[in-house]
C-alpha cells in the first residue's frame, strides 16, 4: 500500500505517493508523472538519489514547519501536508487553496505597506517594506491573487516568521 | 618594540591581535600561524561561538554584540592587545581599517597598527582632498567640482558645465554610500538635500562633491603595495564590475576588458597615486573605465580588500603575510620585475539573503554546510556547519575563489564549485544567484559593466530544475520525515503529515537504516 504526501514548494502544490518495491528500490508517483527511484541514505540526514540514471545528492534538516533541502541545485524549501487530514478538514490546512502567507523573513521594523485588503496583486509585486540589518527591504508577493489579510500597519516591529499579509 | 630575532634573522612579530570577524579575522589567522605567529582573536557576545574564536591561540571578549560597543570600541580593543601581550593589531577590512584615529592610538600604546601610516589613511579618506591630490599627483579624474559644494545654486553651476547626468558624493563617505545619480534637472534639489543629510547622518560630515556620471561605467581597480621604504609597486587590476547597490558580488583578475597598454598605464598611474600619499602596505587604487578605455580614478581604499583572493591567485603572492611583513619593518619581499599575472581568478561572494524575494538579508542558524573542493577551489570562510549567523554584523559569510588558465577555465570552476557549495537551514544565501550570473551569456562575454544586475536580473530567473529534481527534493523531505516518525522517541516532533502513513510504521526499514555504515 503506497504512502502519500501532499508537499509545497516554490508555492506550489505536489502530490506524492511512494510505494516501496524492493530494498532501497520506490516507486514515486509524482503528480502525473511516474518515477523509479533508488534511495540510498547516506548521512545521519543524507540521501543519494537515483532516478533513473540521474543521480542527486540531497541533505535535508527540519527548519520549522518546512524540511530544506540542500541539493547541487541550491537549497529548497519543502512543507510537507497531511494528505488524510486535509481531505478531512479541507479549510484548516495551512496552506489550503493555494493561500500564499508573507512572513517577515527576520525582525525588523514595518516601514511601509503597500496593499489594502481586497487588492489584486501580481506575483512577485510588493506588498510590505521592513527596515532589518538597516537596510529597507520590500518583501514581495510569493502569487498573483487577492490581498484577504493584512496583519501590521507601518511603525510596528515584527518578529521573525510574524504573518504580514495573507494572498488568496 | 619587541622582536623576535628568528633563525632567517628577520624581525618578526611574536603575537598578533585582530581587531575584527569573519572570514577576514580567519584570512589573517591563516596567514600569522603560516609566519609562526600567534594570534589573538576579540570577540562580541553574539560571537563567543564564532569561527574565527575557534581558530585563533587566544580570545578576548571585547563587549555587547553592537559593533560600536564592542568591535569598534577602542578601549576594549587595546585592552585584549595589552592583556595578551599583543605586539601589532590588524585591523582587516571594515571596523577600524581606515580609522587614522585608531592607528595613532595603538602606535601610541606601544603596538604597531598592520596597516599605512595614519597620515595616508586622512589623505585619502576626505574625498575632495584626495581629488586635489591625485590631480596634482598626474591622476586622471572623473570631471566634477574642484572642492566642496554647500548649495542648491553651486551644484547648478557645475552641473550646467559638466553636464547631467552627474553624481552627488559625501566628501567623507566610501564604499558605496552617501551617494546619488541625478539624470534630471528637476531631480537635482531633492538629492542636494538627501546626500547632505545623509552624509551628516551617517559620516557626520555633510560636505559633499560632484561628479560627471560615468556612462557604462566598469569598476576597475589596481593593486599596490609599498614598504616603509618607500619601495612601490602594484599587483595588476581586479574588475569588479558586477555589483549590486553599489556592493561587489563578483570579482575577477584580470580584467576582461581592458587591454595590455591600459594595464600598463593604469598600474603606473596607481604606483604614482600610493607614493602621493607616502604609502606603506596593501592598498587599492580604485578607477571608473568608460567605454571608450578612459579610465578615472575614484578613491583609494587604504586597507586589505575582500576580494584580495584574485589577485593573490594569479600573482602567487601571499598579500596579507606580505602585510605583516612589511609592518615588521621588512622590505617588500617582491619587486615589480617578479610580479606577473598567471591564469584567471575569479571570485564570487556568498551573502546571507534570499535573491527571490529581492535580496533581503537571510541570517540564522547553518545547518547543513558543505564546502566545495578540488582543482583550482579556494573557499575564505568565517562559517561552520551548526553556526549561527547574526544579524549583528555583515551578511558575508564565505567567499569562494577559483583559478583556471584562462577565464573559460575559471568560469567552469566557478559553476562546478557553486554546484558544489551546499548551505542549508535556517539561513538562505546568493549561491543560485551568482550561478545566473556566471552562466549569463554577457558575463561569458565580458561585456558588462555595473548596470549588468539592474539591468538583467529577474528573481524568476532562477529556475529550480526540473520534475525529477523537485521530486527528488519532496521524496527526500518525505523520507526524512518519515524516519522521524519511526523513530519512537522522535514521535512527538513527527509532523502531522506522517499520521495518515501511522500504520504503516514498520515501513521502508531500508531506508531508515544509514546505509553508509553497513559497507
Amino acid at each position: 500500500m503506497p504512502m502519500r504526501f501532499v508537499a509545497t514548494l516554490d508555492g506550489a502544490e505536489h502530490q506524492l505517493e511512494v510505494e516501496e518495491l524492493a530494498a532501497h528500490a520506490l516507486r514515486v508517483k509524482f503528480g502525473e508523472r511516474q518515477f523509479d527511484v533508488d534511495v540510498h541514505r547516506v548521512g545521519r540526514w543524507s540521501y543519494s538519489i537515483l532516478v533513473g540514471n540521474r543521480s542527486f545528492d540531497l541533505d535535508v534538516v527540519r527548519e520549522g514547519e518546512d524540511i530544506v533541502v540542500a541539493s547541487r541545485g541550491g537549497a529548497t524549501r519543502v512543507t510537507l501536508v497531511d494528505a488524510a487530514r486535509r481531505s478531512r478538514h479541507p479549510g484548516s490546512r495551512p496552506h489550503a487553496g493555494g493561500k500564499a502567507e508573507l512572513k517577515a523573513m527576520m525582525p525588523g521594523r514595518v516601514v511601509n505597506v503597500l496593499v489594502n485588503v481586497g487588492d489584486e496583486v501580481a506575483a512577485h509585486q510588493g506588498l510590505v517594506v521592513v527596515e532589518a540589518m538597516k537596510m529597507e527591504n520590500e518583501l514581495k508577493s510569493l502569487k498573483a491573487g487577492k490581498v484577504l489579510e493584512v496583519k501590521v500597519k507601518p511603525g510596528q516591529t515584527v518578529e521573525k516568521g510574524e504573518l504580514l499579509v495573507v494572498v488568496e | 618594540m619587541k622582536y623576535r630575532l628568528g633563525k632567517s634573522k628577520t624581525l618578526m612579530f611574536k603575537r598578533i591581535l585582530i581587531a575584527n570577524r569573519g572570514e577576514i579575522a580567519v584570512r589573517v589567522i591563516r596567514a600569522c600561524r603560516e609566519l609562526g605567529i600567534e594570534s589573538v582573536a576579540v570577540f562580541s557576545e553574539a560571537d563567543r561561538a564564532a569561527m574565527h574564536v575557534r581558530e585563533a591561540d587566544y580570545a578576548v571578549a571585547v563587549g555587547p554584540p553592537p559593533a560600536r560597543e564592542s568591535y569598534l570600541n577602542i578601549e576594549r580593543i587595546l585592552e585584549a592587545a595589552k592583556a595578551t601581550g599583543a605586539e601589532a593589531i590588524h585591523p582587516g577590512y571594515g571596523f577600524f581599517s581606515e580609522n587614522a584615529g585608531f592607528a595613532r592610538a595603538v602606535a601610541a600604546a606601544g603596538m604597531v597598527f598592520i596597516g599605512p601610516p595614519p597620515a595616508a589613511i586622512e589623505k585619502m579618506g576626505d574625498k575632495v582632498e584626495a581629488r586635489k591630490l591625485m590631480a596634482a599627483a598626474g591622476v586622471p579624474l572623473v570631471p566634477g567640482s574642484p572642492g566642496t559644494l554647500e548649495t542648491e545654486e553651486e551644484v547648478h553651476t557645475i552641473a550646467k558645465k559638466i553636464g547631467l547626468p552627474i553624481m552627488l558624493k559625501a566628501a567623507a563617505g566610501g564604499g558605496g554610500k552617501g551617494m546619488r545619480l541625478v539624470e534630471h534637472e528637476k531631480d537635482l534639489a531633492s538629492a542636494v538635500r538627501t546626500v547632505a543629510s545623509e552624509a551628516k547622518s551617517s559620516f557626520g560630515d555633510g560636505r559633499f562633491y560632484v561628479e560627471k556620471f560615468v556612462k557604462h561605467p566598469r569598476h576597475i581597480e589596481v593593486q599596490v603595495f609599498a614598504d616603509s621604504k618607500g619601495e612601490t609597486v602594484h599587483l595588476f587590476e581586479r574588475e569588479c564590475s558586477i555589483q549590486r547597490r553599489h556592493q561587489k558580488v563578483v570579482e575577477e583578475s584580470p580584467s576582461p576588458f581592458i587591454t595590455p597598454e591600459m594595464r600598463r598605464a593604469m598600474g603606473e598611474v596607481a604606483v604614482k597615486a600610493a607614493r602621493a600619499v607616502g604609502y606603506a602596505g596593501a592598498g587599492t587604487i580604485e578607477f571608473l573605465a568608460d567605454a571608450d578605455h578612459n579610465y578615472y580614478f575614484i578613491e583609494m581604499n587604504t586597507r586589505i580588500q575582500v576580494e584580495h583572493p584574485v589577485t593573490e591567485l594569479v600573482t602567487g603572492v601571499d598579500l596579507v603575510k606580505a602585510q605583516i611583513q612589511v609592518a615588521a619593518g621588512m622590505p617588500l619581499p617582491f619587486k615589480q620585475s617578479d610580479l606577473a599575472q598567471r591564469g584567471w581568478a575569479i571570485e564570487c561572494r556568498i551573502y546571507a539573503e534570499d535573491p527571490v524575494a529581492g535580496f533581503v538579508p537571510a541570517p540564522g542558524r547553518i545547518d547543513i554546510l558543505r564546502f566545495p573542493d578540488g582543482p583550482g577551489v579556494r573557499v575564505d570562510a568565517g562559517v561552520y556547519e551548526g553556526a549561527e549567523v547574526s544579524l549583528y554584523y555583515d551578511p558575508m559569510i564565505a567567499k569562494l575563489a577559483t583559478w583556471g588558465r584562462d577565464r573559460g577555465e575559471a568560469i567552469d570552476r566557478m559553476r562546478r564549485a557553486l554546484s558544489e557549495f551546499k548551505v542549508g537551514g535556517e539561513i538562505m544565501t546568493n549561491i543560485e544567484f551568482h550561478r545566473w550570473i556566471i552562466e549569463h551569456p554577457r558575463f561569458l562575454a565580458g561585456d558588462f559593466d555595473t548596470q549588468f544586475i539592474d539591468q538583467e536580473y529577474r528573481s524568476e530567473a532562477l529556475t529550480r530544475g526540473d520534475d525529477a529534481a523537485r521530486m527528488a527534493a519532496v521524496l527526500a523531505a518525505a523520507v526524512t520525515a518519515q524516519i522521524n516518525h519511526n523513530h519512537a522517541a522522535a514521535a512527538q516532533a513527527a509532523p502531522a503529515a506522517v499520521s495518515a502513513n501511522a500504520h504503516r510504521v514498520s515501513a521502508w526499514k531500508t531506508l531508515g537504516r544509514l546505509d553508509m555504515l553497513r559497507r
